[in-house]
């Protein structure tokens, strides 16, 4: 092992690590899941540090995750992912500050609002506050252009927004429960 | 200016003369500008909810990812057993067992009364997988399908995999498959939650191998693995699914090139017959008893074999323990390469094909044969797997480590040892995994003073490799093989039915 891909691959982890934890987190509702799934995205950069491309690296990994997370629900014959989502509203129930029981309910809405976007607004938003990555590494992991990459994400943001927008004016609509098919 | 522009305006996405105009253009029109700042902060609320979860791997998941890329792979193993030295002299019972010297024990004579009985299987046909170079390369137009993670690779996780049961002393047209409650019902503790944590590292797959021979045309027997370096990937995980083969197949293997699509798998053929190795002892916890042994390779004197023996406790006709795994980790520096003896590529690819933990029964045992190359000894030219097809080998959950986990430190004895061999089980009725931890010394015998169970499994291994290898491989000849499998006969009467196989077929065919 060349010190160069040494040096790659632990840039990477420490760089990556918790974007792609939160990138699967989204995809497969499991936090011990999408840590399995990011597990394998690294040793999978392991096997392949000698043909890396270093300036698609970003795109390559979040690219392996979601393959990764892709086979790891229909391993387990899971498609329509809610525990986060559930987990989340389960959890809130138990006695916190104020601020945080709002902070944790709002980042709950906001992903379940998210899991209704259509399939590819949906990822290119995961992949940009998720996972924070660039349009132009957007771009390469959707393999699609900057210029579709911008109209996606100006689009998502919009819906989302106006989504939000109504929600706030009817407080009730926020605790629905959070069913949402993710592909 | 096109609202695209804008929301890539507030998500600082413009390049600077892009920027600059969009802020001309905002700051010509307050409206304009009321919105800029609307999208802003509502891009701000998405950052802050999404991208601001600290959620990680687990300590030793990020521990053992660091392990896969070492700088300098030695070093860095032999630093993690410096720092776990003061846990090895507090260990308990496998480390105990290791300043007594204790592995070179002969494995033997336990009762084993319920596992006699011919075995008789039919062995399940594997497909002929070609071992496919996973590792793809970084193309600049990345495609999906072209990146997907290597089917079979698995690393530590809460949940536990379905069991296949090991059932090679009875008569059964396949191995029973039980699959485990998801992990709400069994689970696994958390590794992160583990007090011992876990280490992963690369793991070989015994399923890798560099070409398949063919006997015959449609008759294949598959040849063992390549040498895989021990610096590159110190961790061999073992798949302990067996295929029982039965006497008849091997029968017609050897004496006929008539059958078409027969597959023989020394490791499945080694484990179809019973063993008497030494049950867990009167004070040992655990249901299983994992012992090493290490010989000169009898095909090769420079190298060495080395036997991991796993023998059930006896009782009742019952499941001692189930989702058993085993793993060898051999130390860099006393080990220059290994491979798992008489293994093949996996039947199917994909997920399905991932080596998943067994049940083992009262009384049952299992046998993993290696072949290790010594640091002091050169790579066998032609027989080192390539490093793409080594590191595109699927890999596998590793072991948590037990508090006695050490490094490769010598003991009392100022010996290092090869290996470290862990064997993880759940008791049927606990809902906790347990692991096993023993260090096999680098003491060397000669496989003709070895046990019989020993010398008969490697007449199996031998077996395999004159399968594969009709011309033979250094002094390993179809005579050396019958005068192992007479030797470890011992009374037996399946072993006396492959010895009368062998010896109705003087000179078996040649492919």
């Amino acid at each position: 092992m060349t010190s160069d891909g040494h040096q790659l691959f632990h840039e990477a982890l420490d760089r990556y690590e918790r974007p792609l934890i939160r990138y699967a987190l989204n995809l497969v509702g499991q936090l011990d899941d999408a840590r399995d799934v990011v597990q394998d995205v690294f040793v999978k950069l392991s096997q392949c540090l000698g043909t890396v491309d270093r300036e698609r690296l970003a795109p390559w990994l979040f690219t392996v995750c979601r393959n990764r997370a892709t086979d790891h629900l229909r391993k387990h014959h899971r498609v329509v992912v809610m525990e986060n989502e559930t987990l989340d509203l389960e959890e809130a129930d138990v006695a916190r500050p104020g601020a945080e029981l709002e902070h944790r309910e709002t980042r709950t809405v906001i992903r379940r609002l998210l899991t209704q976007l259509p399939a590819k607004q949906r990822e290119a938003i995961r992949l940009k506050f998720l996972a924070g990555l660039s349009y132009q590494e957007i771009s390469d992991s959707m393999k699609t252009s900057v210029g579709n990459v911008g109209y996606l994400i100006h689009h998502g943001i919009q819906a989302l927004r106006e989504q939000w927008l109504s929600l706030e004016n009817n407080p009730q609509a926020k605790s629905q429960p959070a069913l949402a098919n993710l592909f | 200016m096109k609202p695209e522009q804008l929301t890539a305006w507030a998500l600082n996405e413009l390049t600077a003369e892009e920027r600059a105009q969009v802020e001309a253009a905002l700051a010509a029109s307050p409206q304009a500008q009321a919105s800029a700042h609307e999208v802003k902060a509502f891009c701000d609320l998405l950052n802050e909810e999404l991208g601001q979860d600290e959620s990680s791997l687990c300590a030793d998941q990020r521990e053992h990812l660091r392990g896969l890329v070492p700088a300098q792979p030695v070093t860095a193993l032999r630093s993690i057993g410096s720092a776990r030295m003061r846990s090895l002299r507090s260990a308990g019972a496998a480390s105990s067992d290791w300043k007594q010297g204790w592995w070179v024990r002969v494995a033997a004579m336990a009762a084993c009364a319920l596992m006699v009985g011919v075995v008789i299987y039919r062995a399940t046909p594997t497909k002929e997988v070609e071992v496919a170079e996973a590792s793809e390369p970084m193309s600049p137009t990345l495609d999906a399908e072209d990146v997907r993670v290597s089917a079979g690779m698995t690393l530590p996780k809460a949940t536990p995999s379905p069991s296949k049961t090991l059932e090679p002393k009875r008569e059964s047209p396949a191995l029973t498959q039980n699959v485990v409650p998801e992990a709400k019902s069994l689970p696994v503790p958390d590794p992160v939650e583990r007090a011992d944590g876990t280490m992963i590292a690369a793991v070989p797959s015994p399923s890798a191998v560099k070409t398949s021979v063919q006997i015959a045309p449609g008759n294949t027997v598959l040849p063992e693995t390549g040498f895989i370096e021990t610096s590159r990937l110190p961790v061999a995980v073992v798949n302990m699914t067996v295929n029982p083969i039965s006497l008849s197949e091997v029968q017609r293997v050897l004496a006929s090139s008539q059958l078409k699509g027969l597959r023989v798998r020394a490791a499945d053929l080694i484990n179809s017959f019973a063993y008497s190795y030494e049950p867990p002892h009167a004070d040992e916890a655990q249901p299983i008893h994992v012992s090493a042994t290490t010989v000169t390779a009898p095909w090769e004197s420079t190298h060495q074999l080395i036997r991991v023996a796993m023998q059930a406790r006896l009782g009742a006709d019952e499941v001692v323990a189930r989702d058993v795994r085993l793993e060898v980790v051999f130390d860099p520096t006393q080990v220059r390469a290994y491979r798992m003896l008489g293994v093949e590529p996996l039947a199917t690819a994909g997920a399905e094909s991932e080596p998943q933990g067994v049940e083992m029964k009262a009384g049952q045992s299992y046998t993993a044969l290696f072949e290790v190359v010594p640091a002091r000894e050169a790579l066998p030219k032609d027989q080192v797997l390539a490093d793409g097809a080594a590191s595109s080998q699927p890999q596998m959950r590793a072991l948590p480590r037990t508090p006695s986990t050490a490094g490769f430190e010598k003991n009392a004895s100022n010996e290092t040892p090869l290996m470290r061999v862990r064997m993880q089980f759940q008791k049927p009725d606990s809902a906790f995994a347990e692991v096993v931890e023993l260090l096999g010394t680098p003491k060397v015998g000669m496989l003709e003073t070895a046990d019989a169970d020993f010398q008969f499994a490697a007449a199996l291994a031998g077996m395999g490799w004159l399968m594969a290898a009709p011309e033979g491989r250094g002094p390993l000849s179809w005579s050396q093989v019958k005068q192992w499998v007479a030797r470890g006969e011992g009374g037996r009467a399946e072993r006396a039915a492959l010895l009368k196989v062998l010896e109705a077929i003087p000179s078996p065919k040649q492919p």
